[in-house]
């Protein structure tokens, strides 16, 4: 698949005057709109307000010293509060809702002069990995139109991927932005909990959610950071710590780096595929000069569970805010009770339901150390394991998924195995520490495999590093 | 353990299920939760429990009220699902 064009190529663009915002910003709305009908991956294209925005860019690049995402079009999981532009989350329950405020990245780009041309589609409030639980259809994967494009921000990649946008905003709370760049053959980050601003997000799991970009190159991804790191404070988790000039990092050679690569996550049942682009990976990073080593997480196996206690059981008390009752739809019951019942009965699809059930269960009294807290514990372990291992390595090298994207259907009626998905990046994120995909080739029909790059809390600049590096070897 | 009640929980939650509805559920929870209880073979003995990973502490702002223009004020109502002039119309919590 061609891949359309990049946050550099569009500024150079933009700035040698060889195209406005405005004519850009047509071409892509153009293109949105003649490939959803067959992907699915917005759920609202906003022709006028984006033409207002590229008009607005227009005039701030006419003036010297224009941001590169001046005028460039992107767009944003729907997820994501977008001022003006209705945010559904993916649920019906929120079909009608326009925020009044953006998201603060969306904001910080916005204020540069980024273009928003839509809302994608996405599993509803995050949950997922397949981008099946939607209100609003299935996306389809663009490399193959009868596979999932991954989750939750599936929407956000498939655009992408089929460039009916420059790049995206998605969130990752388990690997809801890498996982999908994964299957759509692009580079997605999730940065460290506490790096980006979560203000303006539909809360999913607060002690796990991040917001990350998704786009065509590591150096488009670096871009971005630079826009969307930093404290805010109108999140009280996000950190006071200096954001680093992440593009200063990517040209830096990475020769005598220790990489390792942690046993669990290469001798369960990996895709053929999968294990063979992964042995091309090593070889990249031997090329390039890095050191690999073999390490041990040995929580590993214990991530998943540890996630789906942790996440639901937030999940619930996040989601209590919905009902109907001071925004998004009513249900036309008389009595209260039966008012928020029927709304968020009509509101959900059936994963946030499971999701708030187990919640409501394992936080429910009686049950709470049982699960909840032992749950919290297991965490302590895995965040243990990722220290212990990082005394001895720069960074850890895994596959993304232990499969390439999988048919429409083929796991929607098992949750079990949905949630397994996300096997090789629930550590990581219970951990807190940032991940990239990258792509690391395709399978032999043709399906992009991810390689993921993991390193400390808040060092960002390494993974970018190595998988700028990585990436550009990829394409001797 | 996993003696998961799919109707309690769901009237728990507020959300209402249809008999079908709740049969399905009920197989789905009991197998999820099934799964997660793997934990218990963890020994998780004086090991501290993780809410949270940025190492922040008590993150405090002074006690101000902050402006909220008109323009949001009208931004916000207008998302009411039910109003009467400027209040949100809600159904009687009383009977």
């Amino acid at each position: 698949m061609e891949q359309g064009k990049t946050i550099t190529q569009c500024a150079e663009l933009l700035k040698n005057k060889k195209i406005s915002s405005v004519e850009l910003t047509k071409e892509y709305l153009k293109r949105a709109h003649y490939s959803n009908k067959e992907l699915n991956a917005y759920i609202t294209i906003c022709d006028d307000a984006a033409l207002e925005m590229a008009a607005a860019a227009d005039k701030k690049l006419a003036e010297d010293g224009a941001h590169p995402l001046c005028g460039v079009p992107f767009g944003v999981k729907d997820a994501i509060c977008t001022a003006g532009i209705r945010s559904t989350a993916s649920a019906k329950i929120l079909d009608n809702y326009v925020p009044p405020f953006d998201a603060t990245v969306v904001g910080k780009i916005r204020d540069l002069g980024g273009v928003i041309i839509g809302k994608h589609n996405c599993d509803a409030f995050g949950h997922g990995a397949s981008n099946e639980n939607s209100h609003y259809g299935p996306v389809r994967n663009p490399h193959d139109i009868t596979k999932v494009p991954g989750g939750s921000s599936g929407g956000s990649a498939a655009a992408v991927a089929a460039d009916l946008c420059v790049y995206a905003i998605g969130e990752d709370t388990g690997g809801s932005v890498r996982q999908p760049a994964s299957f759509c053959g692009l580079a997605g980050l999730r940065p460290s909990y506490g790096r980006n601003s979560r203000y303006g997000i539909m809360p999913m799991a607060s002690s796990l959610d991040t917001v990350g970009p998704i786009a065509k190159t590591v150096e488009d991804v670096a871009i971005l950071m630079e826009v969307m790191a930093g404290a805010d404070k109108l999140d009280s988790t996000t950190v006071p710590v200096a954001v680093p000039r992440y593009t200063d990092f990517l040209e830096r050679g990475v020769k005598g780096w220790k990489v390792g690569l942690p046993r669990e996550y290469f001798e369960g049942a990996l895709h053929e595929d999968v294990a063979a682009r992964m042995e091309e990976a090593k070889k990249r990073l031997i090329d390039l000069g890095c050191e690999l080593v073999d390490v041990s997480l040995p929580h590993t196996k214990y991530a998943v569970p540890t996630y789906y206690i942790v996440v639901p059981a937030e999940d619930s008390s996040n989601l209590g805010r919905f009902d109907g009752m001071r925004y998004g739809v009513r249900s036309s019951e008389k009595s209260l009770g039966d008012a928020y019942e029927q709304a968020r009965a009509a509101g959900f699809p059936d994963e946030c339901k499971r999701r708030i059930f187990i919640g409501t269960y394992v936080l429910s009294a009686g049950y709470y150390d049982a699960y909840y807290k032992r749950a919290q514990q297991v965490r302590t372990l895995i965040i243990r394991d990722f220290d212990e291992v990082f005394k001895q390595v720069d960074v850890l090298l895994t596959p993304t998924s232990p499969f390439p994207a999988f048919n429409i259907g083929e796991k929607s009626d098992d949750p079990i195995q949905m949630y397994l998905a996300d096997i090789f990046l629930s550590g990581s994120s219970l951990a807190g520490v940032p991940g990239i995909s990258v792509p690391a080739g395709v399978s032999a029909t043709g399906l992009p495999i991810g390689a993921q790059f993991i390193a400390p809390r808040l060092k960002e600049e390494k993974v970018l590093n190595i998988a700028h590096q990585f990436e550009r070897v990829g394409f001797v | 353990m996993s003696n998961i009640d799919a109707a309690k929980i769901a009237k728990l939650a507020r959300i209402a299920l249809t008999q079908e509805e709740q049969a399905k559920f009920q197989a789905q929870l009991s197998d999820i939760i099934g799964f997660v209880s793997q934990l218990q073979e963890v020994d998780v003995s004086g090991v501290e429990p993780t809410a949270q990973v940025t190492g922040l502490e008590d993150v405090l702002r002074s006690d101000v009220v902050e402006a909220c223009d008109e323009d949001t004020r009208k931004k916000l109502r207008a998302q009411f699902p039910a109003r009467k002039d400027d209040l949100l119309q809600v159904p009687a919590v009383f009977e």
